[in-house]
Protein backbone atom coordinates (compact mmCIF):
# COMPACT_ATOMS: atom_id res chain seq x y z
CA UNK A 1 0.00 0.00 0.00
CA UNK A 2 2.57 2.94 1.02
CA UNK A 3 5.01 1.26 -1.38
CA UNK A 4 2.28 1.87 -4.14
CA UNK A 5 1.82 5.69 -3.02
CA UNK A 6 5.26 6.09 -2.99
CA UNK A 7 6.50 5.09 -6.55
CA UNK A 8 3.11 6.80 -7.90
CA UNK A 9 4.36 10.32 -6.49
CA UNK A 10 8.20 10.38 -8.53
CA UNK A 11 7.90 11.37 -11.68
CA UNK A 12 9.25 10.93 -14.72
CA UNK A 13 10.86 7.07 -14.44
CA UNK A 14 7.92 5.06 -12.91
CA UNK A 15 6.03 6.64 -15.60
CA UNK A 16 8.07 4.49 -18.26
CA UNK A 17 8.03 1.86 -16.63
CA UNK A 18 4.00 1.42 -15.77
CA UNK A 19 3.63 2.33 -19.64
CA UNK A 20 6.21 -0.18 -20.52
CA UNK A 21 4.31 -2.67 -18.35
CA UNK A 22 0.93 -1.89 -19.99
CA UNK A 23 1.65 -1.65 -23.46
CA UNK A 24 4.25 -4.27 -23.85
CA UNK A 25 2.37 -6.06 -26.11
CA UNK A 26 2.56 -2.67 -28.65
CA UNK A 27 5.97 -2.67 -28.58
CA UNK A 28 6.80 -5.97 -29.23
CA UNK A 29 4.59 -6.03 -32.07
CA UNK A 30 6.08 -3.33 -33.56
CA UNK A 31 9.67 -4.95 -33.22
CA UNK A 32 8.41 -7.93 -34.70
CA UNK A 33 7.13 -6.37 -37.65
CA UNK A 34 10.63 -4.45 -38.05
CA UNK A 35 11.95 -8.05 -37.98
CA UNK A 36 9.72 -8.88 -40.67
CA UNK A 37 10.82 -5.93 -42.77
CA UNK A 38 14.68 -6.46 -41.96
CA UNK A 39 15.35 -9.93 -41.84
CA UNK A 40 15.03 -11.17 -45.50
CA UNK A 41 16.73 -8.19 -46.10
CA UNK A 42 20.06 -8.82 -43.94
CA UNK A 43 20.24 -12.16 -43.31
CA UNK A 44 22.79 -14.30 -45.02
CA UNK A 45 20.79 -16.31 -47.23
CA UNK A 46 18.40 -15.67 -49.46
CA UNK A 47 14.31 -17.17 -49.19
CA UNK A 48 14.75 -18.66 -53.30
CA UNK A 49 18.09 -19.86 -53.56
CA UNK A 50 18.26 -23.83 -53.17
CA UNK A 51 21.41 -25.74 -51.87
CA UNK A 52 20.97 -29.20 -52.09
CA UNK A 53 24.08 -30.03 -49.85
CA UNK A 54 21.82 -28.31 -47.04
CA UNK A 55 19.25 -30.40 -47.09
CA UNK A 56 16.62 -31.34 -44.46
CA UNK A 57 18.79 -30.12 -41.94
CA UNK A 58 18.28 -29.80 -38.33
CA UNK A 59 18.34 -26.60 -36.43
CA UNK A 60 21.50 -25.09 -35.91
CA UNK A 61 23.12 -21.55 -35.54
CA UNK A 62 23.39 -21.46 -38.98
CA UNK A 63 19.87 -22.16 -39.73
CA UNK A 64 17.93 -21.98 -36.61
CA UNK A 65 14.84 -23.29 -38.01
CA UNK A 66 16.90 -25.87 -40.16
CA UNK A 67 16.49 -25.96 -43.81
CA UNK A 68 13.97 -27.52 -46.32
CA UNK A 69 13.77 -30.38 -49.05
CA UNK A 70 15.56 -27.73 -51.81
CA UNK A 71 18.18 -26.69 -49.03
CA UNK A 72 16.63 -22.99 -48.70
CA UNK A 73 16.94 -21.40 -44.88
CA UNK A 74 12.97 -21.68 -42.73
CA UNK A 75 14.35 -19.01 -40.65
CA UNK A 76 14.34 -16.18 -43.91
CA UNK A 77 11.67 -17.88 -45.87
CA UNK A 78 9.82 -17.75 -42.70
CA UNK A 79 10.40 -14.23 -41.92
CA UNK A 80 9.78 -13.26 -45.41
CA UNK A 81 6.72 -15.02 -45.18
CA UNK A 82 5.76 -12.99 -42.36
CA UNK A 83 6.47 -9.80 -44.90
CA UNK A 84 3.67 -11.70 -46.95
CA UNK A 85 0.94 -12.64 -45.03
CA UNK A 86 1.75 -9.15 -42.31
CA UNK A 87 1.08 -6.92 -46.20
CA UNK A 88 -2.06 -9.16 -47.48
CA UNK A 89 -3.51 -8.88 -44.10
CA UNK A 90 -3.15 -5.44 -43.86
CA UNK A 91 -4.33 -4.36 -47.13
CA UNK A 92 -7.27 -6.88 -46.79
CA UNK A 93 -8.01 -4.49 -43.51
CA UNK A 94 -7.90 -1.59 -45.66
CA UNK A 95 -9.98 -2.69 -48.30
CA UNK A 96 -12.36 -3.59 -45.81
CA UNK A 97 -12.28 -0.31 -44.02
CA UNK A 98 -12.94 1.69 -46.95
CA UNK A 99 -15.65 -0.32 -48.37
CA UNK A 100 -17.12 -0.71 -44.45
CA UNK A 101 -17.06 2.97 -43.98
CA UNK A 102 -18.06 4.28 -47.03
CA UNK A 103 -21.09 1.66 -47.19
CA UNK A 104 -22.28 1.80 -44.01
CA UNK A 105 -22.02 5.04 -43.41
CA UNK A 106 -23.21 6.35 -46.19
CA UNK A 107 -26.28 4.01 -45.67
CA UNK A 108 -27.07 5.28 -42.26
CA UNK A 109 -26.35 8.91 -43.05
CA UNK A 110 -28.98 8.67 -45.82
CA UNK A 111 -31.17 5.98 -44.57
CA UNK A 112 -34.34 5.23 -46.55
CA UNK A 113 -34.66 2.35 -49.44
CA UNK A 114 -30.35 2.92 -49.71
CA UNK A 115 -30.14 1.68 -46.03
CA UNK A 116 -31.99 -1.37 -46.16
CA UNK A 117 -30.95 -2.20 -49.01
CA UNK A 118 -27.25 -2.33 -48.10
CA UNK A 119 -28.08 -3.91 -44.98
CA UNK A 120 -29.77 -6.21 -46.45
CA UNK A 121 -26.49 -6.96 -48.41
CA UNK A 122 -24.36 -7.20 -45.27
CA UNK A 123 -26.83 -9.73 -44.09
CA UNK A 124 -26.14 -11.91 -47.00
CA UNK A 125 -22.91 -11.52 -46.78
CA UNK A 126 -22.39 -12.75 -43.28
CA UNK A 127 -24.19 -15.61 -43.71
CA UNK A 128 -22.14 -16.68 -46.84
CA UNK A 129 -19.39 -18.92 -45.62
CA UNK A 130 -16.26 -15.97 -45.51
CA UNK A 131 -13.61 -18.75 -45.93
CA UNK A 132 -15.80 -20.34 -48.88
CA UNK A 133 -16.09 -17.05 -50.54
CA UNK A 134 -12.64 -16.09 -50.40
CA UNK A 135 -11.50 -19.71 -51.70
CA UNK A 136 -13.82 -18.88 -54.80
CA UNK A 137 -12.81 -15.54 -55.61
CA UNK A 138 -8.71 -16.56 -55.52
CA UNK A 139 -10.15 -19.71 -57.62
CA UNK A 140 -12.05 -17.25 -59.92
CA UNK A 141 -8.50 -14.43 -60.16
CA UNK A 142 -5.90 -16.82 -59.65
CA UNK A 143 -3.88 -17.00 -56.46
CA UNK A 144 -1.47 -13.44 -56.43
CA UNK A 145 -1.10 -11.00 -53.31
CA UNK A 146 -3.48 -8.81 -55.10
CA UNK A 147 -6.46 -11.43 -55.27
CA UNK A 148 -5.78 -12.47 -51.82
CA UNK A 149 -5.98 -9.48 -50.57
CA UNK A 150 -9.28 -8.28 -52.20
CA UNK A 151 -10.48 -12.14 -51.78
CA UNK A 152 -10.25 -11.38 -47.89
CA UNK A 153 -11.45 -7.98 -47.92
CA UNK A 154 -14.45 -8.53 -49.61
CA UNK A 155 -15.26 -11.55 -47.53
CA UNK A 156 -14.74 -9.51 -44.01
CA UNK A 157 -16.51 -5.59 -44.72
CA UNK A 158 -19.95 -6.68 -43.93
CA UNK A 159 -19.11 -6.56 -40.31
CA UNK A 160 -17.63 -2.89 -40.55
CA UNK A 161 -20.03 -1.59 -42.56
CA UNK A 162 -22.65 -3.30 -39.60
CA UNK A 163 -21.00 -1.20 -36.70
CA UNK A 164 -19.79 2.09 -39.10
CA UNK A 165 -23.90 2.08 -40.13
CA UNK A 166 -24.90 2.35 -35.79
CA UNK A 167 -22.19 4.96 -35.27
CA UNK A 168 -23.37 7.39 -37.49
CA UNK A 169 -27.17 6.73 -36.82
CA UNK A 170 -26.32 7.85 -33.65
CA UNK A 171 -23.80 10.61 -34.62
CA UNK A 172 -26.48 11.64 -37.10
CA UNK A 173 -28.50 13.32 -33.79
CA UNK A 174 -26.25 15.08 -32.76
CA UNK A 175 -26.37 18.87 -32.35
CA UNK A 176 -23.28 19.73 -34.17
CA UNK A 177 -24.73 17.71 -36.89
CA UNK A 178 -27.43 19.02 -36.86
CA UNK A 179 -26.25 22.72 -36.88
CA UNK A 180 -24.14 21.81 -39.78
CA UNK A 181 -27.32 21.09 -42.16
CA UNK A 182 -29.04 24.08 -40.50
CA UNK A 183 -26.06 26.05 -41.68
CA UNK A 184 -26.38 25.03 -44.87
CA UNK A 185 -23.41 22.54 -45.43
CA UNK A 186 -24.16 20.06 -48.20
CA UNK A 187 -24.84 16.16 -47.75
CA UNK A 188 -21.27 15.05 -48.76
CA UNK A 189 -19.34 17.62 -46.75
CA UNK A 190 -21.54 17.43 -43.91
CA UNK A 191 -20.92 13.34 -44.47
CA UNK A 192 -16.77 13.96 -44.79
CA UNK A 193 -16.17 16.40 -42.86
CA UNK A 194 -18.22 16.22 -39.74
CA UNK A 195 -20.24 12.53 -39.30
CA UNK A 196 -17.02 10.44 -40.64
CA UNK A 197 -14.34 12.05 -38.35
CA UNK A 198 -16.24 11.31 -35.30
CA UNK A 199 -17.46 7.90 -36.08
CA UNK A 200 -14.29 6.72 -36.18
CA UNK A 201 -12.57 5.31 -33.16
CA UNK A 202 -14.67 2.08 -32.69
CA UNK A 203 -14.57 1.19 -36.52
CA UNK A 204 -10.42 1.59 -36.27
CA UNK A 205 -10.34 -0.53 -33.38
CA UNK A 206 -12.14 -3.32 -35.17
CA UNK A 207 -10.41 -3.11 -37.75
CA UNK A 208 -6.69 -3.49 -36.02
CA UNK A 209 -8.75 -6.37 -34.34
CA UNK A 210 -10.00 -8.14 -37.31
CA UNK A 211 -6.02 -8.14 -38.15
CA UNK A 212 -5.76 -11.69 -36.73
CA UNK A 213 -8.76 -12.91 -38.74
CA UNK A 214 -7.23 -11.60 -41.65
CA UNK A 215 -3.86 -13.28 -41.04
CA UNK A 216 -5.00 -16.73 -40.63
CA UNK A 217 -7.49 -16.14 -43.40
CA UNK A 218 -4.73 -15.97 -45.95
CA UNK A 219 -2.60 -18.38 -44.10
CA UNK A 220 -5.72 -20.67 -44.33
CA UNK A 221 -6.34 -19.84 -48.11
CA UNK A 222 -2.53 -20.13 -48.66
CA UNK A 223 -2.65 -23.94 -46.64
CA UNK A 224 -5.61 -25.12 -49.27
CA UNK A 225 -3.02 -24.15 -52.16
CA UNK A 226 -4.10 -21.24 -52.66
CA UNK A 227 -1.21 -18.79 -51.65
CA UNK A 228 1.01 -16.65 -53.70
CA UNK A 229 3.16 -18.04 -56.08
CA UNK A 230 6.03 -20.11 -55.26
CA UNK A 231 9.12 -19.53 -54.83
CA UNK A 232 7.79 -16.62 -52.75
CA UNK A 233 7.07 -18.40 -49.18
CA UNK A 234 3.69 -17.58 -46.68
CA UNK A 235 2.94 -19.61 -43.30
CA UNK A 236 0.25 -21.25 -44.70
CA UNK A 237 1.96 -22.61 -47.93
CA UNK A 238 4.99 -23.51 -45.49
CA UNK A 239 3.21 -25.51 -42.97
CA UNK A 240 1.90 -27.54 -45.65
CA UNK A 241 5.23 -28.23 -47.13
CA UNK A 242 6.85 -28.96 -44.54
CA UNK A 243 4.14 -31.12 -43.56
CA UNK A 244 5.17 -33.45 -46.59
CA UNK A 245 8.38 -33.87 -44.48
CA UNK A 246 7.05 -34.56 -41.00
CA UNK A 247 8.91 -38.13 -40.84
CA UNK A 248 12.16 -36.72 -41.21
CA UNK A 249 11.66 -32.94 -40.73
CA UNK A 250 8.90 -32.47 -38.38
CA UNK A 251 10.59 -28.66 -37.52
CA UNK A 252 9.47 -27.73 -41.14
CA UNK A 253 6.14 -27.94 -39.79
CA UNK A 254 6.30 -26.42 -36.20
CA UNK A 255 8.41 -22.95 -36.77
CA UNK A 256 5.92 -21.14 -39.61
CA UNK A 257 3.09 -22.51 -37.33
CA UNK A 258 4.84 -20.99 -34.04
CA UNK A 259 5.81 -17.64 -36.16
CA UNK A 260 2.09 -17.47 -37.02
CA UNK A 261 0.24 -18.20 -33.84
CA UNK A 262 2.82 -15.80 -31.93
CA UNK A 263 1.83 -12.73 -34.71
CA UNK A 264 -2.44 -13.20 -34.47
CA UNK A 265 -1.46 -14.08 -30.36
CA UNK A 266 0.35 -10.10 -30.68
CA UNK A 267 -2.49 -9.13 -32.61
CA UNK A 268 -5.34 -10.43 -30.16
CA UNK A 269 -4.17 -8.90 -27.26
CA UNK A 270 -3.20 -5.36 -28.70
CA UNK A 271 -6.74 -5.51 -30.22
CA UNK A 272 -8.49 -6.49 -26.60
CA UNK A 273 -6.43 -3.54 -25.22
CA UNK A 274 -7.60 -1.07 -27.56
CA UNK A 275 -10.76 -1.97 -27.40
CA UNK A 276 -10.71 -1.62 -23.60
CA UNK A 277 -9.44 1.73 -23.86
CA UNK A 278 -12.77 2.57 -26.15
CA UNK A 279 -15.67 0.73 -24.87
CA UNK A 280 -16.21 2.40 -21.31
CA UNK A 281 -18.28 -0.44 -20.58
CA UNK A 282 -15.43 -2.51 -19.65
CA UNK B 1 -44.01 -12.88 -30.61
CA UNK B 2 -45.15 -14.71 -34.26
CA UNK B 3 -44.85 -11.34 -35.91
CA UNK B 4 -41.60 -10.97 -35.05
CA UNK B 5 -41.29 -14.74 -35.76
CA UNK B 6 -43.07 -14.01 -39.62
CA UNK B 7 -40.44 -11.52 -39.93
CA UNK B 8 -37.34 -12.91 -38.87
CA UNK B 9 -38.18 -16.39 -41.25
CA UNK B 10 -38.88 -13.83 -44.09
CA UNK B 11 -35.16 -12.31 -44.06
CA UNK B 12 -33.67 -15.78 -43.38
CA UNK B 13 -35.55 -16.98 -46.82
CA UNK B 14 -34.15 -13.66 -48.22
CA UNK B 15 -30.71 -13.73 -47.13
CA UNK B 16 -30.68 -17.99 -48.37
CA UNK B 17 -31.90 -16.32 -51.83
CA UNK B 18 -29.18 -14.03 -51.47
CA UNK B 19 -26.44 -16.45 -50.77
CA UNK B 20 -27.72 -18.24 -53.74
CA UNK B 21 -27.34 -15.71 -56.19
CA UNK B 22 -24.27 -14.11 -54.98
CA UNK B 23 -22.83 -18.22 -55.49
CA UNK B 24 -24.49 -18.20 -59.02
CA UNK B 25 -23.11 -14.93 -60.20
CA UNK B 26 -19.14 -15.89 -58.96
CA UNK B 27 -19.66 -19.71 -60.88
CA UNK B 28 -21.01 -17.86 -64.05
CA UNK B 29 -17.92 -15.11 -63.74
CA UNK B 30 -15.39 -17.68 -64.03
CA UNK B 31 -13.45 -17.34 -66.80
CA UNK B 32 -12.97 -20.18 -69.87
CA UNK B 33 -15.35 -22.41 -71.16
CA UNK B 34 -16.84 -24.62 -68.58
CA UNK B 35 -18.44 -27.16 -71.17
CA UNK B 36 -15.14 -27.50 -73.05
CA UNK B 37 -13.13 -28.06 -69.51
CA UNK B 38 -15.98 -30.87 -69.24
CA UNK B 39 -15.36 -32.57 -72.67
CA UNK B 40 -11.98 -32.26 -72.86
CA UNK B 41 -10.03 -31.65 -75.51
CA UNK B 42 -10.51 -33.50 -78.45
CA UNK B 43 -14.24 -33.57 -78.48
CA UNK B 44 -15.87 -31.94 -82.22
CA UNK B 45 -17.94 -28.97 -82.28
CA UNK B 46 -21.19 -30.71 -82.34
CA UNK B 47 -20.35 -32.40 -79.45
CA UNK B 48 -19.59 -29.64 -77.47
CA UNK B 49 -22.87 -27.76 -79.10
CA UNK B 50 -25.09 -30.90 -78.52
CA UNK B 51 -23.60 -30.99 -74.33
CA UNK B 52 -24.37 -27.16 -73.88
CA UNK B 53 -27.53 -27.70 -75.10
CA UNK B 54 -28.29 -30.46 -72.70
CA UNK B 55 -26.19 -28.25 -70.08
CA UNK B 56 -28.36 -25.44 -71.08
CA UNK B 57 -25.10 -23.53 -71.28
CA UNK B 58 -26.53 -22.11 -74.98
CA UNK B 59 -28.62 -19.76 -73.11
CA UNK B 60 -27.83 -16.52 -71.57
CA UNK B 61 -26.86 -15.72 -67.85
CA UNK B 62 -30.16 -14.04 -66.65
CA UNK B 63 -32.51 -16.92 -69.05
CA UNK B 64 -30.13 -19.75 -67.01
CA UNK B 65 -30.18 -17.75 -63.79
CA UNK B 66 -34.53 -17.75 -64.42
CA UNK B 67 -34.41 -21.16 -65.39
CA UNK B 68 -31.89 -22.31 -62.49
CA UNK B 69 -34.11 -20.54 -59.80
CA UNK B 70 -37.10 -22.11 -61.28
CA UNK B 71 -36.01 -25.54 -60.91
CA UNK B 72 -35.12 -24.77 -57.80
CA UNK B 73 -38.58 -23.91 -56.73
CA UNK B 74 -39.22 -27.46 -57.96
CA UNK B 75 -36.79 -29.14 -55.81
CA UNK B 76 -34.62 -29.82 -58.90
CA UNK B 77 -30.82 -28.88 -57.60
CA UNK B 78 -29.03 -30.34 -60.77
CA UNK B 79 -26.36 -32.46 -61.52
CA UNK B 80 -22.58 -32.52 -60.36
CA UNK B 81 -20.92 -32.18 -63.20
CA UNK B 82 -17.79 -33.99 -61.53
CA UNK B 83 -19.66 -36.95 -59.92
CA UNK B 84 -22.36 -37.20 -62.55
CA UNK B 85 -25.06 -37.79 -59.86
CA UNK B 86 -27.16 -35.27 -58.34
CA UNK B 87 -26.16 -32.60 -56.05
CA UNK B 88 -28.44 -33.61 -53.01
CA UNK B 89 -27.65 -36.94 -53.02
CA UNK B 90 -23.93 -36.23 -52.62
CA UNK B 91 -24.67 -33.65 -50.02
CA UNK B 92 -27.07 -36.17 -47.55
CA UNK B 93 -24.55 -38.85 -48.49
CA UNK B 94 -22.02 -36.47 -47.12
CA UNK B 95 -23.81 -34.84 -44.32
CA UNK B 96 -24.10 -37.22 -41.41
CA UNK B 97 -19.86 -37.39 -42.02
CA UNK B 98 -20.17 -33.65 -41.04
CA UNK B 99 -22.89 -33.33 -38.69
CA UNK B 100 -21.53 -36.26 -36.70
CA UNK B 101 -17.64 -34.08 -36.48
CA UNK B 102 -19.82 -30.90 -35.79
CA UNK B 103 -21.78 -32.49 -33.07
CA UNK B 104 -18.57 -34.17 -31.17
CA UNK B 105 -16.56 -30.91 -31.32
CA UNK B 106 -19.43 -28.59 -30.10
CA UNK B 107 -19.91 -31.33 -27.39
CA UNK B 108 -16.60 -31.31 -26.50
CA UNK B 109 -16.27 -27.40 -26.52
CA UNK B 110 -19.64 -27.07 -24.89
CA UNK B 111 -18.58 -28.98 -21.76
CA UNK B 112 -15.12 -27.86 -21.64
CA UNK B 113 -15.70 -24.62 -22.29
CA UNK B 114 -18.20 -23.88 -19.37
CA UNK B 115 -15.72 -25.86 -17.39
CA UNK B 116 -13.17 -23.92 -17.54
CA UNK B 117 -15.18 -20.56 -17.86
CA UNK B 118 -16.43 -21.61 -14.41
CA UNK B 119 -13.27 -22.54 -12.44
CA UNK B 120 -11.18 -19.39 -14.45
CA UNK B 121 -14.36 -17.55 -12.20
CA UNK B 122 -14.21 -19.08 -9.00
CA UNK B 123 -10.39 -19.18 -8.86
CA UNK B 124 -10.51 -15.57 -10.56
CA UNK B 125 -6.97 -13.93 -10.06
CA UNK B 126 -5.25 -16.94 -8.88
CA UNK B 127 -2.67 -18.82 -11.24
CA UNK B 128 -5.50 -20.93 -12.33
CA UNK B 129 -7.20 -18.03 -13.80
CA UNK B 130 -4.24 -16.55 -15.32
CA UNK B 131 -3.18 -19.70 -16.78
CA UNK B 132 -6.34 -20.82 -18.52
CA UNK B 133 -6.65 -17.39 -19.90
CA UNK B 134 -3.08 -17.75 -21.80
CA UNK B 135 -4.47 -21.10 -22.49
CA UNK B 136 -7.72 -19.41 -24.57
CA UNK B 137 -5.44 -16.64 -25.90
CA UNK B 138 -3.46 -19.43 -27.74
CA UNK B 139 -6.60 -21.65 -28.49
CA UNK B 140 -8.56 -18.90 -30.49
CA UNK B 141 -5.16 -17.68 -31.97
CA UNK B 142 -3.09 -20.70 -33.14
CA UNK B 143 -4.44 -21.77 -36.68
CA UNK B 144 -7.06 -24.61 -36.62
CA UNK B 145 -5.24 -26.78 -39.46
CA UNK B 146 -2.08 -26.51 -37.08
CA UNK B 147 -3.09 -27.07 -34.10
CA UNK B 148 -4.31 -30.29 -36.31
CA UNK B 149 -0.95 -31.48 -37.85
CA UNK B 150 0.36 -30.79 -34.11
CA UNK B 151 -1.79 -33.33 -33.25
CA UNK B 152 -1.30 -35.69 -35.25
CA UNK B 153 2.38 -35.42 -35.10
CA UNK B 154 2.18 -36.13 -31.49
CA UNK B 155 -0.64 -38.59 -30.65
CA UNK B 156 -0.48 -40.76 -33.85
CA UNK B 157 2.91 -40.63 -35.35
CA UNK B 158 5.36 -40.46 -31.91
CA UNK B 159 2.64 -42.17 -29.40
CA UNK B 160 0.66 -44.53 -32.15
CA UNK B 161 -2.11 -43.84 -29.90
CA UNK B 162 -4.81 -42.65 -32.68
CA UNK B 163 -5.08 -43.25 -36.45
CA UNK B 164 -3.28 -40.29 -38.11
CA UNK B 165 -6.57 -39.40 -40.69
CA UNK B 166 -9.32 -41.30 -42.65
CA UNK B 167 -12.78 -41.89 -42.19
CA UNK B 168 -13.18 -45.76 -42.12
CA UNK B 169 -16.96 -46.08 -42.20
CA UNK B 170 -17.52 -43.86 -38.87
CA UNK B 171 -14.94 -45.92 -36.72
CA UNK B 172 -15.14 -43.73 -33.46
CA UNK B 173 -11.25 -43.90 -33.53
CA UNK B 174 -11.04 -41.91 -36.26
CA UNK B 175 -13.16 -39.26 -35.12
CA UNK B 176 -11.49 -37.99 -32.04
CA UNK B 177 -8.53 -35.91 -33.36
CA UNK B 178 -10.63 -33.98 -36.21
CA UNK B 179 -13.08 -33.14 -33.33
CA UNK B 180 -10.68 -31.89 -30.53
CA UNK B 181 -8.88 -29.95 -33.42
CA UNK B 182 -12.75 -28.23 -34.45
CA UNK B 183 -13.53 -27.87 -30.90
CA UNK B 184 -10.41 -26.02 -29.72
CA UNK B 185 -11.17 -22.27 -30.66
CA UNK B 186 -14.65 -22.67 -29.51
CA UNK B 187 -13.85 -24.25 -26.06
CA UNK B 188 -11.44 -21.21 -26.13
CA UNK B 189 -14.17 -18.79 -26.73
CA UNK B 190 -16.53 -20.25 -24.46
CA UNK B 191 -14.35 -20.27 -21.29
CA UNK B 192 -13.56 -16.82 -22.09
CA UNK B 193 -17.41 -15.71 -22.35
CA UNK B 194 -18.36 -18.11 -19.23
CA UNK B 195 -15.72 -16.33 -17.59
CA UNK B 196 -17.00 -12.62 -17.99
CA UNK B 197 -20.42 -13.58 -17.80
CA UNK B 198 -20.27 -15.33 -14.42
CA UNK B 199 -17.67 -12.13 -12.91
CA UNK B 200 -20.44 -9.97 -14.59
CA UNK B 201 -23.57 -10.94 -12.71
CA UNK B 202 -21.37 -11.99 -9.58
CA UNK B 203 -22.49 -8.64 -6.97
CA UNK B 204 -25.99 -9.55 -7.87
CA UNK B 205 -28.60 -9.83 -5.34
CA UNK B 206 -29.52 -13.42 -5.42
CA UNK B 207 -25.82 -14.46 -5.84
CA UNK B 208 -25.39 -12.68 -2.25
CA UNK B 209 -28.66 -14.90 -0.74
CA UNK B 210 -26.88 -17.77 -2.33
CA UNK B 211 -23.73 -16.73 -0.68
CA UNK B 212 -25.27 -15.94 2.76
CA UNK B 213 -27.04 -19.31 2.63
CA UNK B 214 -23.75 -20.84 2.98
CA UNK B 215 -23.95 -22.59 -0.49
CA UNK B 216 -20.48 -23.80 -1.80
CA UNK B 217 -18.48 -22.41 -4.60
CA UNK B 218 -19.14 -24.76 -6.98
CA UNK B 219 -23.28 -24.94 -6.59
CA UNK B 220 -23.50 -21.17 -6.48
CA UNK B 221 -21.64 -20.72 -9.51
CA UNK B 222 -22.91 -24.43 -11.55
CA UNK B 223 -26.59 -23.94 -10.45
CA UNK B 224 -27.70 -20.18 -10.19
CA UNK B 225 -25.28 -18.12 -11.93
CA UNK B 226 -24.77 -19.76 -14.92
CA UNK B 227 -27.86 -20.34 -15.75
CA UNK B 228 -28.13 -16.35 -15.86
CA UNK B 229 -25.02 -16.82 -17.49
CA UNK B 230 -26.73 -18.68 -20.72
CA UNK B 231 -27.54 -15.72 -22.86
CA UNK B 232 -24.33 -14.39 -23.73
CA UNK B 233 -22.75 -18.18 -24.02
CA UNK B 234 -25.75 -19.04 -26.27
CA UNK B 235 -24.90 -16.02 -28.47
CA UNK B 236 -21.36 -16.44 -29.02
CA UNK B 237 -21.98 -20.33 -29.91
CA UNK B 238 -24.09 -19.21 -32.67
CA UNK B 239 -21.85 -16.14 -33.83
CA UNK B 240 -18.69 -18.90 -33.48
CA UNK B 241 -20.58 -21.05 -36.02
CA UNK B 242 -19.55 -19.33 -39.19
CA UNK B 243 -16.35 -20.03 -37.99
CA UNK B 244 -16.98 -23.59 -37.01
CA UNK B 245 -18.44 -24.12 -40.78
CA UNK B 246 -14.77 -23.04 -42.24
CA UNK B 247 -13.01 -24.37 -39.95
CA UNK B 248 -14.87 -27.68 -40.88
CA UNK B 249 -13.08 -27.11 -44.38
CA UNK B 250 -9.61 -26.77 -42.92
CA UNK B 251 -9.78 -30.00 -40.38
CA UNK B 252 -11.31 -32.13 -42.98
CA UNK B 253 -8.55 -31.61 -45.53
CA UNK B 254 -5.81 -32.03 -42.80
CA UNK B 255 -7.88 -35.38 -41.40
CA UNK B 256 -9.06 -36.55 -44.99
CA UNK B 257 -12.14 -36.91 -43.86
CA UNK B 258 -14.80 -36.66 -46.75
CA UNK B 259 -17.43 -34.17 -45.17
CA UNK B 260 -19.41 -31.25 -46.83
CA UNK B 261 -16.26 -29.12 -46.66
CA UNK B 262 -13.95 -31.29 -48.53
CA UNK B 263 -16.97 -31.67 -50.87
CA UNK B 264 -16.56 -27.77 -51.16
CA UNK B 265 -13.51 -27.00 -52.01
CA UNK B 266 -13.03 -30.07 -54.38
CA UNK B 267 -16.18 -28.80 -56.28
CA UNK B 268 -14.68 -24.50 -56.59
CA UNK B 269 -11.76 -25.96 -57.40
CA UNK B 270 -13.51 -28.29 -60.35
CA UNK B 271 -15.71 -25.54 -61.25
CA UNK B 272 -18.51 -27.68 -60.37
CA UNK B 273 -21.42 -24.95 -60.33
CA UNK B 274 -24.53 -27.02 -59.47
CA UNK B 275 -22.38 -28.66 -56.53
CA UNK B 276 -21.05 -25.43 -55.52
CA UNK B 277 -24.47 -23.01 -55.01
CA UNK B 278 -25.96 -26.51 -53.67
CA UNK B 279 -22.98 -26.85 -50.50
CA UNK B 280 -22.83 -23.04 -50.14
CA UNK B 281 -26.59 -22.57 -49.92
CA UNK B 282 -26.27 -25.47 -47.58
CA UNK B 283 -23.99 -23.99 -45.14
CA UNK B 284 -25.81 -20.99 -44.73
CA UNK B 285 -28.41 -22.40 -44.49
CA UNK B 286 -27.36 -24.04 -41.29
CA UNK B 287 -26.29 -20.61 -40.33
CA UNK B 288 -29.14 -19.13 -40.63
CA UNK B 289 -31.11 -21.85 -38.86
CA UNK B 290 -28.67 -21.85 -35.54
CA UNK B 291 -28.94 -18.47 -35.09
CA UNK B 292 -32.66 -17.91 -35.55
CA UNK B 293 -33.07 -21.29 -33.28
CA UNK B 294 -30.75 -19.59 -30.40
CA UNK B 295 -33.28 -16.32 -31.24
CA UNK B 296 -36.02 -18.84 -30.29
CA UNK B 297 -34.13 -20.10 -27.21
CA UNK B 298 -33.14 -16.53 -25.28
CA UNK B 299 -37.62 -16.94 -24.89
CA UNK B 300 -36.79 -20.01 -23.40
CA UNK B 301 -34.26 -19.10 -21.02
CA UNK B 302 -34.81 -15.71 -20.27
CA UNK B 303 -39.02 -15.41 -19.57
CA UNK B 304 -38.84 -11.63 -19.76
CA UNK B 305 -37.58 -11.69 -23.53
CA UNK B 306 -41.07 -13.82 -24.13
CA UNK B 307 -43.20 -11.22 -21.97
CA UNK B 308 -41.84 -8.05 -24.10
CA UNK B 309 -42.34 -9.18 -27.30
Amino acid sequence: MSESVVTSTIPGGTSVVSALRRDWPVYILVLWVLAALLIPEIWPDSYFETNYDAALEGPSLRHPMGTDPLGRDLFVRVWMGARISLAIAALSRLLALVLGTLLGGWAGYRGGWLDLAVMRVVDVMLAFPSLLLAVALVALWGPSLVSLFVAIGIASWAEIARLMRAQVLSVKTTEYVQAAGALGCEPIPLFFRHILPNCLTPVLVWTTTGMAGAILAEAGLSFLGLGVEPPLPSWGALIAQGWDEVLRAPWLTFFPGLALAITVILFNVVGDRLREGWDPLQ
Amino acid sequence: MSTYLVRRLALSLFVLWGVLTLSYILTCLAPGDVVETLAGQRTDEAALARMRERLGMDKDPVTRYTLYMGNLLQGEWGESSRYREPVWSLLIHRLPRTALLAIAALTFAILTGILFGVFAAVFRGTWIDKALSSITLFGISAPVFWIGLLLIWILSLQFRWLPPSGYEGGDLRYLILPALTLGLRSVALITRITRAALVDIDSSEFLRTARAKGLAPIAIYGKHALKNAALPILTVIGLDLGSYLSGSVLTEKVFGWPGIGMLTVDAIMARDTALINACVVFMAGIFVLVNLGIDLLYGVFDPRVRRSS
